[in-house]
């Protein structure tokens, strides 16, 4: 029987049912992105390696303004996070508009589009964090026991992209100008983010340390400081910071999901 | 038999955007999302589809023929009403959904398969059907992009039909790929019925739902106008286009080109010269054509023909095969064409009345009545097909003992 509006639960059990789909999609996203290069992840890779070497360049050589030790594994490791979460992102935001002829004609949960979109560049990130802590192995930069947190702190990421990127899929359907303000978002949110900086008041310069109470109320810092703590520093992260991030992380993808089903009876019309 | 889709005074809204505000500050400055009006492509259908059946949907373009079937293929919701489907549904609505052109056949498999539902072990176990159904044995493991038309097509049918529907869901294409490919995919159809399978059937080709489909739903203005038998809703269906096709059928005897013979208004009737609009099979029937010269035409000929309703062409003769002189044709008359035992059975039939300028081939039409008028058939008797052929019933031994035992 259908009814006029399916549940959120009946929505995920559809969803569960078509695992496969999801894998399938991320295998689709994932060769796209690198259809026809030889080198194939590398340049995945090679995207923030180059974007590290110019803020490191920027930020210790020639600005000095930040001043900790091994300054590029903090900008790496920064910039990896930030790559996954951005691109996630925008791709999840136009996955229902640019895929209407689907979404039209066939039947099926079509939040597989968004969640194997993030997934995509959630497999690469895998990656390059696995390469990176290779990197901050061999160059000896301090890790304690605290990186036994990593996995935590990415599957926490994975999740708050994962409803932000389904919220803002749905939300596009009906304001196409998201699209453009997505982007436009990101490049201002980069710069409040604690992605080229720590969020530790004592390696960042005078002037700055005002306002680290108002960065802390990006929810992005409830990630990358973790991040930037165990991968960097060696040290346990923040226990506020990090409980706001694991209550994000179950919160987000919940307000996300719930946003999207009752949106979703009329999105085939709409898309 | 129980029902596989029962729909329940289904109605279906659209929004019909006058204009659609699509940048965040036309939304904010409106307070909406544009300016809108509510469309009722469904105003409460009530329709029960039984299991093992096969209906075909008809109706005028927008009519809501399409968002019926995307309302029981579960791709929109309705706004009113309730549809219960008992049963795994598979739309052939887009064949090879999700195709990628850069991936191999047997990888737009995998991915088109799981798009319909299918779990990996599934769709690994079904992948050589699939591939022998589709006859790509050879090319399965090319990109998609160097697959012809009818390729593509096949693969996308073959997975569709083995996604186990219980029912189907078909808009328009029934058949694709060459003639021999064609045939399989109804004999496809035709086992899947057998198998107690279920279509719903959404066409403009009217000869086929009369053909094939059992039951035929003719919607109009989102509603139902009638539910019946594939014969009897596709003629009525049929008498209602042309009446409306008459209706506003443009005076052709105003405007300065007349042509150099105008047909007049041909009536068809029965032996005692009334006119009439259905007839009992083996009855007589008259064409009339009145016909007024305006200018000389050295050798006329006058053609008629009968169409079926669902376009077979029946019969057609004229008067230079029947080697009728005409001569040359003044005033106004009108000639007589009289079948004395019209054996057809039952159906609608409509009759083409034209001019020829001559008998040559491709010789100029001078006015032409195309399917302009509709007679009914009926055949008391019950027997069945297209006309009746003359036969007699015999009993006795076979022919073959009773020539032995002459021997």
């Amino acid at each position: 029987m259908i009814s006029a509006r399916r549940t959120p639960v009946e929505l995920l059990a559809d969803l569960g049912a078509y695992r496969q789909l999801v894998v399938n999609l991320t295998i689709r996203d994932l060769r796209l992105k690198y259809k026809g290069s030889a080198l194939g992840v590398l340049w995945s890779l090679l995207n923030p390696l180059i974007m590290m070497v110019i803020y490191t360049a920027v930020f210790s050589v020639f600005l000095r303004v930040i001043t900790v030790p091994n300054y590029w594994a903090l900008v790496l490791g920064g910039l990896l996070a930030w790559v996954f979460f951005s691109s996630a992102l925008s791709s999840a935001t136009v996955s229902f508009i640019r895929n209407g002829n689907l979404i039209t004609k066939v039947a099926f949960p079509i939040e597989a589009l968004p969640l194997s979109n993030v997934f995509a560049h959630f497999l690469n990130l895998l990656i390059m964090l696995a390469v990176l802590l290779v990197v901050v192995a061999v160059r000896g930069i301090p890790i304690g026991p605290s990186l036994v947190l990593l996995p935590v702190i990415v599957i926490a990421l994975l999740a708050f992209t994962v409803g932000l990127g389904i919220f803002l899929a749905a939300l596009t359907v009906y304001f196409r100008d998201f699209e453009h303000l997505v982007a436009l978002g990101l490049t201002a949110w980069f710069y409040v983010s604690p992605v080229l900086y720590p969020l530790d008041p004592a390696a960042l310069p005078a002037s700055a340390r005002h306002y680290v109470w108002l960065l802390k109320l990006n929810p992005l810092s409830w990630y990358l400081e973790p991040l930037h703590s165990v991968l960097f520093f060696g040290r346990w992260p923040d226990p506020t910071l990090f409980g706001l991030m694991l209550a994000s992380a179950i919160a987000v993808p919940i307000a996300g999901y719930l946003f999207f089903a009752w949106l979703r009876p009329r999105i085939p019309e709409e898309v | 038999m129980a029902a596989a889709v029962a729909l329940r005074q289904v109605h279906k809204r659209y929004r019909v955007y006058r204009e659609r505000y699509r940048s965040l500050k036309e939304i904010l400055m409106h307070r909406r999302l544009g300016e809108w009006e509510d469309h009722w492509v469904l105003r409460g259908i009530d329709l029960d589809i039984e299991r093992g059946e096969m209906l075909g949907i008809i109706g005028a373009n927008g009519a809501g023929k399409s968002t019926t079937l995307k309302l029981i293929s579960r791709i929109l919701v309705p706004d009113r009403g309730q549809i219960e489907v008992a049963g795994r549904v598979s739309g052939l609505l887009e064949l090879g959904a999700g195709f990628q052109p850069e991936y191999t056949g047997r990888e737009n498999v995998f991915l088109n398969a799981s798009l319909l539902g299918l779990t990996r072990g599934q769709i690994a176990d079904r992948l050589p059907a699939i591939v022998a159904f589709a006859e790509l044995e050879d090319a399965i493991d090319t990109p998609l992009r160097t697959y012809s038309s009818g390729m593509y097509m096949r693969l996308g049918f073959s997975v569709a039909v083995h996604s186990s529907p219980e029912i189907l869901v078909v808009d328009e294409v029934l058949a694709v790929g060459d003639e021999a490919f064609q045939h399989k995919c109804l004999d496809w159809i035709e086992g899947f019925r057998r198998q107690g399978g279920t279509i719903v059937l959404v066409s403009h080709d009217l000869g086929t739902v009369r053909q094939m489909c059992d039951r035929v739903a003719w919607i109009e203005g989102g509603r139902l106008r009638q539910v019946g038998t594939a014969a009897d809703v596709v003629d009525a269906y049929v008498d209602s286009v042309r009446e409306e096709e008459s209706r506003t059928e443009p005076d052709a005897a105003s405007g300065t080109d007349r042509p150099a013979i105008e047909l007049g208004h041909v009536r068809l009737l029965d032996r005692a010269g009334h006119a009439v609009d259905s007839i009992e099979a083996g009855a007589d029937l008259t064409v009339e054509i009145p016909y007024r010269v305006h200018r000389t035409v050295t050798e006329p000929v006058f053609g008629v023909a009968i169409h079926r309703g669902d376009g077979l062409y029946v019969y057609g003769t004229n008067t230079s095969v029947d080697g009728v002189g005409l001569g040359r044709l003044a005033g106004q008359g009108a000639l007589r064409l009289s079948f004395p035992a019209l054996d057809l059975l039952s159906g609608t039939y409509r009759v083409t009345v034209s001019i020829l300028g001559s008998a040559r081939p491709g010789a100029p039409v001078v006015d032409s009545h195309y399917q302009r008028y509709t007679f009914r058939a009926r055949s008391a008797k019950g027997d069945q097909g297209l006309v009746r052929l003359d036969h007699e019933w015999e009993v006795g031994q076979p022919a073959k003992e009773r020539k032995a035992a002459a021997g």
